[in-house]
């Protein structure tokens, strides 16, 4: 292999390797703010004080 | 920028809402960049006349090393707010620059070796600068740990502020590194006295590329603040709005 193209190979795979990295990154934001977004929807109340159904509070 | 504006952007609903706003706009300009920087680098800057083309491996390793010691140096900044002022949103800030930092650094550990490889001959040697970059490594994965080990979030806020500035010793250690050793890295690209030898083209594209590094880590680290301070504040009257 060339030198040329043993250099545009380094330089694809670190191209390649940062825009995966940003893609990983991202994505893992976007499973987190799924997440959160479960539990609000979940548990809509905000204040528990006010949670006729909670057996805690008479 | 007004100083009562900074202060309005500590309370929890504030900040979630500016960041909505401005989290497009720095994503955009990120994609943007990083587009014209990569078109630039690749294709239009000459080749470097002793390296050859692996040289263009710079575009990328230099703004992710940038990127690890800026991130850490954040993540410090936020932590100091944080033992002073005790608010939210600077704990979950300094918690959100820690993954993107950790991954930055691996980025600049990676592209760094398989440039080394054809320039050093080797990916990796003991040096001063590598090695405190490694460690650099291990304090982000530390300071991870930390963080989701320990369950009380207001306690381990604390302990991560104090953490992350005692590991900020380690950033001035990596930037002088080439100054104080005698090591196989070479010298910095850009400096601020204007010393730099890189031919204008080459200086403006690191500059682009380094910006939309900057970018798309400030959009990554505000994105998963968001939503780390969602989580934290829950229990608020304000996340009601975050479902409408």
């Amino acid at each position: 292999m060339s030198a040329t193209m043993s250099a545009t190979a380094t330089i694809a795979v670190c191209v390649m390797l940062t825009l995966l990295v940003f893609v990983i990154d991202g994505w893992s934001i976007l499973r987190a703010r799924r997440a959160v977004l479960e539990v609000l929807r979940q548990d809509p109340l905000q204040d528990p004080l006010q949670d006729p159904l909670d057996p805690d509070v008479r | 920028m007004q100083p009562q504006f900074i202060l309005r952007l500590s309370s929890p609903p504030v900040f979630f809402r500016v960041t909505g706003k401005a989290l497009p706009w720095l994503i955009g300009a990120s994609l943007l960049l990083g587009a014209i920087g990569l078109w630039s680098g690749l294709f239009v800057t000459p080749t470097d006349a002793q390296q050859g083309e692996v040289y263009r491996v710079l575009y990328v390793h230099v703004p992710t090393a940038w990127m690890s010691m800026l991130l850490y140096v954040v993540a410090s900044f936020y932590a100091g707010l944080h033992l002073v002022f005790r608010t939210s949103v600077s704990a979950v800030m300094m918690r959100a620059m820690l993954p993107t930092g950790a991954w930055m650094t691996v980025l600049a550990l990676v592209t760094g070796s398989l440039w080394g490889k054809p320039t050093w001959g080797t990916y990796w040697i003991w040096d001063a600068r590598l090695t405190f970059e490694l460690l650099l490594l291990f304090i982000y994965l530390g300071l991870i740990a930390v963080a989701s080990l320990i369950d009380d979030e207001r306690k381990t806020d604390q302990l991560l502020s104090v953490f992350t500035l005692v590991g900020l010793v380690n950033i001035p250690l990596i930037y002088f590194s080439v100054v104080f050793w005698n090591t196989l890295h070479q010298g910095a690209s850009l400096s601020m006295s204007g010393g730099s030898k890189m031919a204008p083209i080459m200086k403006a594209t690191l500059l682009v590329c380094v910006l939309a590094m900057w970018l798309a880590c400030a959009a990554l680290a505000m994105a998963r603040a968001r939503w780390q301070l969602v989580e934290r504040e829950r229990d608020s009257a304000w996340t009601g709005s975050v479902l409408a």
